[in-house]
């Protein structure tokens, strides 16, 4: 497992497209915050920490396509022959590169949302200050959150051995429900597409509508998201283990 | 024959890849089934049907409800009268009332062709906040260009100059509607022929007011019951009028725009020898989209599925290039047909024929299955005329054939099939997304809709806004700041921007 590890990182790392995809990632983070920190007054220091995560609402793109690049690159060029001659066991290489990833876009989603916090409070400063509670549940769900979307194109990307492929469903998977919740007339189907979408559930809404809305993005919320990653992460693992490589 | 060979070849590679030609057959499905699929799992309204569609003469969906004191005009003949006052009630909150009137409150005369609500009509009337004007058969709005026109402010409703002298004058089938400012000189307004009209046709005064909107700081708009009190001088006919006296009553229920206070029905007190006044709530005016509209769906609410076709088809059309380069097959496709160029417009035209194909199906099937779906289960359905449907059809085919080939582009300019699909999909349904979704304010959620590609959605906006109808108008409501044609073309601007570089490219790259 160390090895395979070692390996991913490696591979990770030394890849240049890895490098871009993060810092674009860090910068649409904490450029859609400052952006909207911009447009939509905060009123109070909670809005603040909201108003910082609605950044990563374009950054997931990118996170998705560096997930789904992870594995779907190895079958492109052919890489995942060797990978798979090296590392035999392929649940160890699917974790590895889960472990690797989510690290990385972990720490990079700290990053990104702790500058954010700053800029919005910087850019709004009608509110008082952000309160070191609301900003660090919003830090953290945003790295989460980002990190999990990197897990469930990753576990995409595997089942279909494509990055376009994996991007695209994904994107799908994201974007689309939230629209669908905006068109759908049938008030019950409105609230369990916004309760079980993986971007409703796991951000927070940049500011709300409606009384009820005006709230931090949950746990529970971040653990629906982490739900679509497993079961995209078991498919995945699961294509994996069943096909034979290429 | 360069062009035609190449052609069957981009469609034999289209043809041969299943994923691909399950993907277009998908979006197509998907396209026909979300929107109808949403309206079949509504819950039949706890008030039985909604209201009653009441449509115009052009088809489109009207309110044609007012309070009505009229006789019967048998010929020829005019009515004059004078308005003394204008003023307004509105329930504004909950034990707050409102003597404001309201901007588009209507008093004044009208012939009706028949007692049908929803039937041709011509009015002289005098408005809330915008004058003299005269109207008829629901679109047409003529503003008077006296004196009198100037808008007075409705606080003083009873200021000389909004007091006018109004008279309407019918001659065999032509209205013509005249204003004064002292019952001597008189101003023409406007006239409007309604052929074959018949010799006896309803005639009198009316008094309506639509219901009131506001947008709140929060961008959350709400609408409050309001009446309007309209009090006419003496009335005075000439012509040919039936012998039976003035009869008074709310005409055509209340639409989808009006509806009285709580304590406030209509009526009429006074004689029409020496005043009249009369209380009236309603509209006579287009139906619009937004908070006035209420329960009901639009006929853009049946094309909702359009999102989910639109991201599969984003993806066939940028691996139609993007495959090739990952397989290295480009370079046979180049060896086979040297000029990049021609591969290129190929290949916009299969994905430009595909996504047009896939959108108008989807689109037809979707607004048929949806119309079919609406009335089994009783929902509203705001009528809109035939070439309206039409439009947002083929306009849904042309949006698709337009992402189709901006997917395309990107894809050829990036080489990368995962970065055109992000790019295309995070340029053009995420600002949609963001323009529709509450928070945004809403001159940025327009900005959004004027400058990225997601204008192009603005084709499916099916309902028009009317000057003389106030609505909130805004993105949520299916309202665009750009016209639906206007949305497109900004749409396709950028797809010929990126045609043009990725032409420049194709040809200066290596393969």
């Amino acid at each position: 497992m160390k090895a395979a590890l070692h390996a991913e990182w490696t591979k990770q790392r030394s890849v240049a497209s890895t490098w871009w995809a993060l810092t674009a990632t860090l910068a649409t983070t904490l450029g859609g915050a400052a952006a909207m920190a911009a447009l939509v007054h905060a009123d109070t220091s909670d809005d603040v920490a909201r108003l910082a995560s609605s950044g990563a609402m374009v950054s997931q793109a990118l996170v998705t396509i560096l997930g789904a690049a992870t594995m779907g690159d190895e079958y492109r060029s052919g890489l995942i022959v060797a990978t798979l001659t090296a590392i035999p066991r392929r649940g160890v290489l699917l974790a590895a590169k889960a472990i690797v990833l989510s690290g990385a876009v972990f720490a990079t989603g700290l990053l990104a949302s702790t500058t954010s916090i700053l800029a919005t409070a910087l850019i709004s400063p009608e509110a008082s200050g952000p309160r070191l509670g609301p900003a660090a549940h919003a830090t953290l769900a945003t790295a989460a959150y980002l990190a999990l979307i990197a897990l469930l194109a990753l576990g995409t990307a595997a089942a279909s051995r494509s990055t376009a492929a994996a991007t695209a469903l994904t994107l799908a998977l994201l974007y689309l429900p939230p629209l669908l919740a905006a068109t759908v007339t049938n008030r019950t189907w409105q609230i369990r597409i916004q309760r079980f979408a993986p971007m409703s559930a796991g951000l927070a809404p940049p500011i709300g509508g409606e009384a009820g809305r005006h709230q931090l993005a949950s746990w529970s919320g971040l653990g629906i998201v982490a739900a679509w990653a497993l079961a995209a992460l078991a498919f995945g693992g699961l294509a994996l283990w069943r096909r034979d490589v290429a | 024959m360069r062009f035609p060979r190449q052609l069957r070849a981009e469609w034999t590679k289209f043809r041969s890849v299943r994923g691909w030609v399950l993907a277009v057959l998908g979006a197509t499905l998907i396209t026909a089934a979300l929107g109808p699929l949403d309206l079949s799992r509504q819950p039949p309204p706890n008030g039985g049907p909604g209201p009653a569609v009441v449509r115009g003469p052009d088809g489109r969906a009207v309110n044609d409800s007012f309070y009505f004191v009229r006789r019967d005009l048998t010929g020829d003949g005019t009515v004059t009268a004078r308005i003394t006052g204008l003023s307004g009630i509105a329930v504004t909150g909950p034990d707050r009332v409102s003597h404001e009137v309201q901007g588009w409150a209507k008093a004044g005369i009208i012939v009706k062709e028949n007692l049908t609500p929803g039937s041709r009509y011509a009015a002289i009337m005098l408005t809330g906040a915008h004058g003299v004007r005269f109207q008829d058969n629901y679109i047409h709005d003529t503003a008077a260009d006296t004196i009198s026109a100037m808008a007075p402010s409705p606080s003083t409703p009873s200021s000389p100059s909004s007091s006018p002298w109004l008279r309407l004058t019918r001659t065999a089938d032509t209205i013509t509607g005249d204003e004064s400012a002292d019952g001597v000189h008189w101003q023409h307004v406007g006239s409007v022929r309604i052929p074959g009209l018949d010799p006896r046709v309803p005639a009198g005064l009316f008094v309506t007011s639509p219901s009131t909107v506001h947008v709140a700081a929060i961008d959350v708009p709400e609408t409050n019951p309001a009446a309007a009190v309209g009090t006419f001088g003496p009335i005075a006919l000439t012509g040919a009028w039936s012998p039976e006296p003035w009869t008074g009553a709310q005409f055509g229920g209340l639409g989808t725009s009006g509806s009285y206070p709580p304590d406030d029905e209509g009526g009429s007190t006074g004689t029409a020898d020496t005043a009249l006044t009369l209380t009236g709530a309603g509209d006579i005016a287009p139906v619009v989209g937004g908070t006035v509209l209420g329960v009901g769906v639009t006929v853009d609410g049946f094309v909702g599925g359009t999102f989910a076709g639109l991201v599969a088809l984003v993806a066939v059309a940028a691996l139609v290039v993007t495959a090739e380069y990952r397989r290295g097959l480009i370079r046979i496709t180049l060896a086979a047909c040297p000029r990049p160029g021609c591969v290129l417009a190929a290949k916009t035209t299969i994905v430009a024929g595909l996504g047009f194909t896939s959108g108008v199906l989807g689109a037809t099937v979707a607004i048929l299955a949806g119309r079919h779906i609406a009335d089994a289960h009783h929902v509203y359905v705001v009528p809109v005329s035939t070439p309206t449907e039409l439009r947002v059809a083929i306009g849904t085919g042309l949006l698709s054939a337009a992402m189709a080939v901006l997917a395309l582009a990107v894809g050829t300019v990036l080489r990368s099939g995962a970065s055109a699909i992000t790019l295309v999909v995070v340029g053009t349904v995420l600002p949609y997304l963001l323009a529709v979704s509450p928070g945004l304010p809403t001159s940025a959620a327009q900005w959004l809709l004027r400058v990225t590609p997601a204008a192009g959605f603005a084709i499916r906006q099916s309902l028009p806004r009317f000057a003389q109808v106030d609505s909130t108008y805004i993105p949520p409501d299916g309202y665009f700041p750009l016209a639906p044609w206007t949305g497109l073309a900004v749409l396709c601007g950028y797809c010929v921007v990126a045609l043009v570089a990725a032409a420049f490219l194709v040809r200066r790259r290596d393969a």
